[in-house]
């Protein structure tokens, strides 16, 4: 009551309501005779199992309360006690226990975590007044199928009593929405939901339904789940997590449900598809759901703890994925709450042990058992072109690095351009080196005498028209002048570099060049000359010093000898620019490296860029290791690019023994074991190897058959999870006793058994869930549903949740018309804040690891469906991990849904978003006028006609924000950049933009309802 | 019998009761949503009254070697160059990467080892800074774990568990106890490298991450540079007011939503951009140094001013300590000395050994350290004998390591626990990780045993299921409080 008193909120003020509602499901006036499962075992297996539950070992007093007879039988040699007199509360030991007030006495002890409530001790009393009668626990009991009972006549069956009824059907726009986000993850086009609008045939929900079904997102959509629960992801995890090709396993995954498979094939196939007789090369690609576990090759590792470590998280993985237990906690001792023993543990790891998977793991590969597979869905052209795209994605890279790394570059290339001279107010004069005198010039002096100190040149040359640019190098041994066409150039001194002159007075027809150079005393001289000249067509001429020129020695106060060839000097200084000049990396002034440099970014190839990264790699160990990242990248994407087919990692068959480990540890083997499954469940049939033995085979087909008890209730349970946000067994992870009780049970084994005599018909199972008028009602809370069902559990409306992480993005890409619907092929690498895998990563290592930076894609792969963003596990996608995405280290079957200021700032700021809002603005934009521009937004995001209210305030917001970008033309440019438009700066678009970005953060557009 | 669900519920309220945000900012947190995700056993917290109401967790990944840092032998003179005996390691678990080898030498401290402050206590002339502080701190030299290499090691002193999945200790921290500041997350991460081996061995999201809890639970990464947070930056030409209007016609609309459907969802939607708002004003001002007087730069080290660096993070967690953001983890890479012991060991040193003193001493300078516990530490230590030939490097060593921690209701100076005359096997004291987490937990007025997340049937909690106990021997006592006040 103290804390009532803290509280305002009208909110929890419901919840304090709620509470006698929720101490158990019986809501009607008068409560339902007891039942053991439902009210009784959830007591006994929280408070007292612990202590004495089902793990004899650790019965405290030898006493044990989860079976009739333990509980009933005398406390021990002598003793007239019993924990329980069945019909006689008073004379149970256990009912004194629970109601003493002695803290020796009283059960729970007090210095344990548990308490009885009142409520709950009263329930244990009635219950062994009643009798203290057991059921076996639920989820073990073979199904009860209640013949010819609808969904909704056990759903109503349920609400009986409660004083809640069913809501009415939902408005067909939302029905619309919510069927098609459902299904495909995608919210439904104004096409499609104009026609459904007006298409009033009985059947067009059911039409609409069909056509969901069939259609390739669904199998996208359905996929998501699985590979949650498959720990699907693109790296092997762990410490060093470098990458894997598990896709193709993927796309196996995809087919099944674009085909529709039957579900029991979808599940033999994964577990043991290799051991199917004649098993093609799709089944064996099947086993990479065993295969999805992490595995390790970091330094030092102990090679068989871990090849415990996989098979122990395939055991988990099947267990939970298929009969929702959790039998791992069986690993180190007997289960402390549900029949299963250690041996018993061990008897079903044994399937999994017989294999040849290593303990070590490969580095930046599979690792075997593996095959070399094609994709289900996919041609192998289709893959060689997404490899080919990705390749050039990399390539790309090399050419413009990431942010940090570019603006390493920029400076050293600034560094580069000034010490050439070529820098004017720190800006490159890039136009002006756009000429290189690419030609290998000569050194020459006058043929005549060697060693004289004055001689003239000349060279005649002849244009056919005026060179746009024309530029002129030259360094002389000692000293020169030049003139064109009689005008002086100027001169140079330097002997060492080139001196750049820029040339005017060139004329169509006869040119001169005359050059007066000088040497001192008889060392050897020389000069060393090139012209270079472009037209505006971009033809290009050279003038270079060579043996066409004429020299002639100048006498002291005199005229000269006569003209005649010149002579080249081959050994001059050691040759021409490049080997004179070589040390100096720009004074190499004709080289690639020079030339590259002086091109605008915007007009490099991809030669000039290749030339001037490779010269910075040399100098900047931070683009080396970009580099040695990009061509391990590259290396391993050779296969798939050649081939169109990768390896996978696959299950095989090999015989190998198997010891419970004493305490799960795997240097502690004790008694051997065989392959078997757990005594509480059905037996095992054994269709068996050849000899014999149990295999795989016989667990996957033990799992679905039909008198299983667990596999067709887990996967339906799960179904259910995904079209009405919780199932009907809550805790879709645990059917075992301490999960929670079915809402609704006889409906759940309905819904199982049918889906097992039909066939394990998915699309069926499907179909029927949302054919049914629970799940088409309305979605909205009035204070009554809240305050008597704030969970939603009995289902008087439609649940409303929020889309997971993957389809909130979907549903943004497909609203703004960006989504590129490729079905299947390699993982994508769409926009990600830089820097994160670095962080945390091996990045840099002297012998690198792949998937240690992310390198983005660029393109149409950022458009692509999430699920297939590479899945690096220990650095998730942070868009997703922020909206509950798990890592995929490993299994998980229920994602939990929270709400928080991070999703905020991704729906605000990440590129994605904000790129789909702008793509989205601009469709608006098209349709003309505000109100039909906002009338179509509110279509594609929310499925449905926006209201007047949000008319008037998107359009008074539409006004608002042109008028102040209006004159804002920089700040609306660079908004617009951000969101991946180049241009002005429009101040429409902006408004549009943003409008957009209104609807897609709106609560509805990433909720379903 | 009350439901799971509502037990979290009225536990949250009570957190909101008692945490003086008020409603306006949290109530509104996705009570329903999250708690029907969340079942959870645990009772009102805190349980006691809590010394620490936040942590600074400077976490040295790879590593440390508590030999040459922390661990004082007296006999290393005696020993160094000698062949350890078999009876010391006594059929330990190798690494791969020793397992093989011929010879196990002993190599004595790199660098002396005196004794510092008025305890005496044995600190390295490695980290002269921390041997300044030492009066201020209590080192445990008996630490100890399961795990003998990095990837389960940092796993399990973060998660409390070798496997893959659990909540972190900070996220544990924010379930139980939520965010003490309005437009911060509860649990901050922050990432550096060392120059000691670089790249360091890798670190995971898991070590922040929320395991079966919550997501908004995990710890959230603050970086260096104009984002700090994940993509709190709105974009370039976006200005505030815009914004401010977006979001009010947000809000507008989403009222609009609430009025149809009335999901509370929806007022939580609201509230959390309200939330996202604020925090884009607060999150740069926590990296905006400009504020610093040159003192600052003093007492952390001109590698404060640079962002990315382990001095920078050291001066940020201060930062969000005042701003009373609950849990902040530094995670510096880099202690994984399998050779280049000296050198490598050196630098690492000089990267950390004078911001963390500086934490701890600014701390105290402000008042703060008091309620703030800082822990310093890694996953495990470093062999006694060589890894190579004598003195090249340490192996991974879990039999024993070396923490040290400050304030929050740790004793001022002086060492808990000992080891053998090898630094090798503990002969007093022995404090397994999961005591540690305990203890931490016990700072912060949390009861380990009581704190449970029900997942998969099992109270889950972060020390495991195995027996463990906080360190009361290290912890102030209530008479020496008494004393003081």
């Amino acid at each position: 009551m103290r804390i009532r008193s803290t509280v305002a909120s009208i909110v929890l003020m419901l919840l304090v309501f709620a509470v006698p509602l929720l101490t158990s499901f019986a809501l009607g006036e008068e409560p339902d005779p007891l039942r053991f499962n439902r009210d009784v075992r959830p007591i006994l297996s929280d408070n007292c199992f612990g202590c004495h539950g089902p793990a004899a070992k650790d019965a405290k007093a030898g006493l044990q309360l989860h079976s009739f007879e333990s509980a009933t039988a005398l406390l021990g040699k002598g003793e007239d006690r019993q924990a329980l007199v069945p019909g006689d509360r008073k004379a149970s030991e256990l009912w004194k226990r629970i109601t003493s007030s002695d803290p020796d006495e009283k059960m729970p002890p007090p210095d344990s975590n548990h308490r009885l409530t009142p409520g709950q001790i009263e329930v244990l009393g009635q219950w062994i007044d009643q009798g203290a009668e057991y059921e076996g626990h639920w989820a073990f009991q073979a199904l009860k199928a209640a013949q010819g009972a609808s969904i909704d006549s056990l759903i109503r069956a349920r609400l009986d009593g409660t004083g809640l009824r069913s809501a009415p059907p939902a408005d067909r726009a939302t029905l619309l929405r919510r069927i098609t986000q459902d299904l495909t993850g995608l919210p439904p086009t104004p096409e499609e939901l104009d026609a459904f609008l007006v298409d009033h045939n009985p059947d067009a929900y059911e039409r609409v339904v069909n056509r969901l079904l069939r259609s390739p997102a669904a199998a996208e959509r359905l996929a998501v789940d699985w590979l949650d629960g498959a720990r699907y992801a693109d790296t092997n995890g762990y410490s060093i997590d470098d990458h894997r090709d598990m896709w193709i396993w993927r796309d196996w995954v995809l087919n099944a449900f674009l085909t529709n498979k039957r579900f029991d094939e979808f599940t033999v196939e994964q577990i043991a598809g290799d051991l199917l007789p004649g098993a093609t090369e799709q089944q064996r690609v099947a086993t990479g759901f065993l295969r999805n576990s992490m595995n390790t090759h970091e330094g030092g590792t102990i090679p068989e703890e871990y090849r415990v470590t996989y098979n122990v998280d395939k055991v988990d993985t099947v267990a939970t994925v298929f009969m929702g237990l959790t039998m791992k906690c069986a690993q180190c001792h007997d289960h402390k709450y549900d029949p299963i023993t250690q041996k018993e543990f061990y008897q079903f790891y044994a399937f999994f042990n017989q294999s040849s998977e290593p303990g070590s793991g490969a580095t930046n590969a599979n690792t075997g058992p593996l095959i070399e597979a094609g994709s289900a869905i996919c041609s192998p052209e289709r893959v060689k072109r997404d490899a080919a795209v990705r390749i050039a994605e990399l390539k790309r890279l090399r050419a413009v690095p990431l942010a940090r790394i570019a603006v390493q570059r920029d400076r050293w290339e600034t560094e580069q351009l000034a010490s050439l001279g070529l820098l004017k107010n720190g800006r490159a004069v890039a136009k002006k080196l756009v000429l290189f005198p690419q030609d290998q010039p000569s050194w020459i002096w006058s043929a005549a005498d060697r060693t004289a100190e004055s001689v003239e040149f000349e060279r005649r040359f002849n244009l056919e028209a005026i060179p746009a640019e024309a530029r002129l190098w030259v360094t002389c041994d000692n000293a020169c002048e030049v003139e064109i066409n009689g005008r002086s150039i100027g001169s140079s001194d330097d002997w060492t570099r080139p001196k750049v002159f820029e040339v005017r007075g060139l004329k169509v027809g006869d040119n001169t060049i005359a050059v007066r150079a000088t040497n001192i005393g008889a060392s050897p001289a020389g000069l060393l000359l090139s012209l270079a000249m472009r037209a505006a067509n971009g033809e290009e001429w050279h003038v270079v010093t060579d043996k066409k020129w004429q020299a002639r020695l100048l006498v002291a106060g005199a005229a000269g000898t006569n003209w005649e060839p010149a002579a080249e000097l081959v050994k001059h200084g050691g040759g021409a620019w490049g080997t004179l000049y070589g040390k100096e990396p720009l004074d190499a002034g004709p080289d690639a490296l020079h030339q590259a440099l002086g091109m605008a970014k915007a007009d490099r190839t991809t030669e000039h860029w290749a030339t001037i990264n490779t010269a910075f790699a040399e100098m900047q160990p931070a683009f080396k290791t970009l580099t040695n990242q990009l061509d391990l990248e590259e290396k391993i994407l050779r296969k798939a690019a050649d081939t169109g087919r990768t390896t996978v990692m696959v299950m095989d068959y090999k015989p190998r023994k198997t010891h419970i480990l004493t305490r799960g540890a795997y240097d502690q083997p004790g008694a051997e074991v065989s392959a078997g499954t757990p005594s509480t469940l059905p037996p095992l049939g054994v269709a068996g190897t050849p000899n014999g033995k149990r295999t795989r085979l016989d667990l996957a087909h033990w799992l679905v058959d039909p008198d299983h008890p667990l596999t067709s209730r887990v996967i339906v349970n799960r179904y259910w999870q995904m079209l009405f946000g919780t199932g009907l067994v809550k805790t879709a992870e645990d059917f075992g006793t301490q999960g929670e009780f079915p809402s609704h049970p006889e409906l759940l084994d309905r819904l199982a058994a049918d889906f097992v005599a039909s066939g394990w018909d998915l699309r069926r199972l499907l179909h029927q869930m949302v054919m049914s008028e629970t799940y088409c009602q309305q979605s909205a809370a009035t204070p009554e549903l809240l305050e008597k069902d704030p969970y939603n559990r009995l289902l008087a409306r439609a649940p409303r949740f929020r889309l997971a992480a993957e389809f909130v993005r979907d549903g943004a890409l497909a609203a703004s018309g960006l989504l590129n619907d490729d079905l299947g092929g390699p993982s994508v690498h769409p926009y990600q804040p830089d820097g994160l895998w670095e962080e945390v990563s091996h990045y840099g290592y002297p012998k690198p690891f792949s998937s240690q930076k992310f390198l983005p894609g660029s393109g149409r792969v950022l458009y692509r469906r999430s699920l297939y963003t590479v899945w690096k596990r220990t650095s998730p996608p942070p868009s997703m991990a922020i909206f509950d995405a798990p890592s995929r280290e490993t299994c998980s079957v229920r994602r939990l849904n929270t709400n928080t200021p991070l999703q905020a700032l991704v729906m605000q700021n990440d590129p994605q978003f904000l790129e789909a809002a702008r793509a989205l603005g601009d469709l608006m934009a098209a349709e003309g006028s505000p109100q039909n521009g906002i009338d179509l937004g509110a279509k594609r995001v929310l499925g449905r006609a926006p209201t007047t209210k949000e008319l008037d305030v998107l359009s008074a917001a539409l006004v608002r924000y042109r008028q102040a970008y209006q004159s804002q033309a920089e700040k609306a440019r660079q908004l617009l950049a951000s969101a991946g438009a180049s241009g002005s700066g429009d101040p429409v678009q902006v408004a549009w933009t943003l409008v957009a970005s209104t609807l897609l953060n709106m609560d509805e557009a990433m909720t379903r309802q | 019998m009350i439901n799971d669900d509502t037990k979290t519920l009225l536990s949250r309220r009570a957190f909101l009761g008692q945490s003086g945000i008020g409603l306006g900012a949290l109530a509104t947190t996705s009570l329903l949503n999250e708690a029907s995700a969340a079942q959870s056993g645990n009772s009102e917290l805190p349980h006691f009254p809590a010394k620490a109401k936040r942590v600074i967790y400077l976490f040295q990944s790879g590593g440390p070697s508590h030999i040459d840092l922390l661990d004082h032998s007296p006999a290393f003179g005696r020993l160094h160059g000698s062949e350890l005996p078999d009876s010391v390691r006594g059929g330990q678990r190798v690494t791969g990467m020793t397992a093989g080898q011929k010879k196990f030498l002993v190599c004595g401290p790199v660098s002396p080892m005196k004794q510092r402050g008025q305890f005496g206590t044995w600190m390295s002339d490695l980290v002269p800074h921390t041997a300044d502080i030492a009066d201020k701190i209590t080192v445990i030299n008996s630490m100890h774990t399961e795990a003998i290499n990095h990837d389960p090691g940092i796993t399990l002193i973060n998660t409390g568990s070798q496997i893959p999945g659990r909540p972190s200790l900070g996220a544990w921290a924010s379930y139980g106890l939520g965010s003490a500041n309005a437009d911060m997350p509860a649990y901050i991460v922050l990432l550096s490298q060392g120059n000691g081996k670089n790249p360091g061995q890798p670190i995971f999201s898991r070590l922040w991450g929320s395991g079966i809890l919550p997501s908004n639970h995990q710890g959230v990464l603050m970086r260096s540079g104009k984002n700090p947070l994940l993509y709190l930056k709105d974009p370039s030409g976006l200005n505030r007011p815009i914004r401010r209007e977006m979001l009010d016609d947000l809000a507008a609309l989403n009222e609009g939503s609430f009025a149809r459907f009335g999901d509370p969802e929806i007022q939580t939607r609201i509230a959390q951009y309200e939330m996202a708002f604020r925090m884009q004003t607060a999150a740069p001002e926590i990296v905006d140094l400009s504020d610093e007087p040159e003192s600052t730069f003093k007492l952390y080290g001109e590698d404060a001013r640079r962002p990315g660096t382990y001095a920078y993070n050291c001066l940020l967690a201060r930062r969000l300590a005042e701003r009373d953001v609950r849990f902040v983890q530094l995670f510096h890479r880099g202690w994984d000395q399998h050779g280049s012991l000296v050198p490598h060991l050196t630098a690492q040193c000089k990267d950390t050994d004078q911001a963390s003193a500086a934490l701890v001493t600014d701390l105290e300078q402000r008042g703060l350290l008091e309620d703030t516990l800082v822990i310093w530490g890694g996953e495990f230590g470093r062999t006694s004998y060589s890894q190579g030939g004598l003195g090249n490097g340490r192996d991974h060593h879990g039999r024993c390591f070396s923490i040290w921690l400050a304030g929050g209701g740790i004793k001022r100076g002086g060492v808990h626990g000992a080891t053998d005359e090898y630094c090798y096997n503990i002969v007093k004291d022995p404090v397994h990780i999961n005591d540690m987490n305990a203890t931490i937990l016990h700072c912060m007025g949390i009861d380990h045993e009581r704190f449970t997340f029900k997942f998969q049937g099992l109270n889950t909690r972060l020390t495991g299921v195995e027996e463990a106990h906080a360190v009361k021997q290290i912890l102030i006592s209530k008479k020496s409080i008494t004393e003081k006040k």
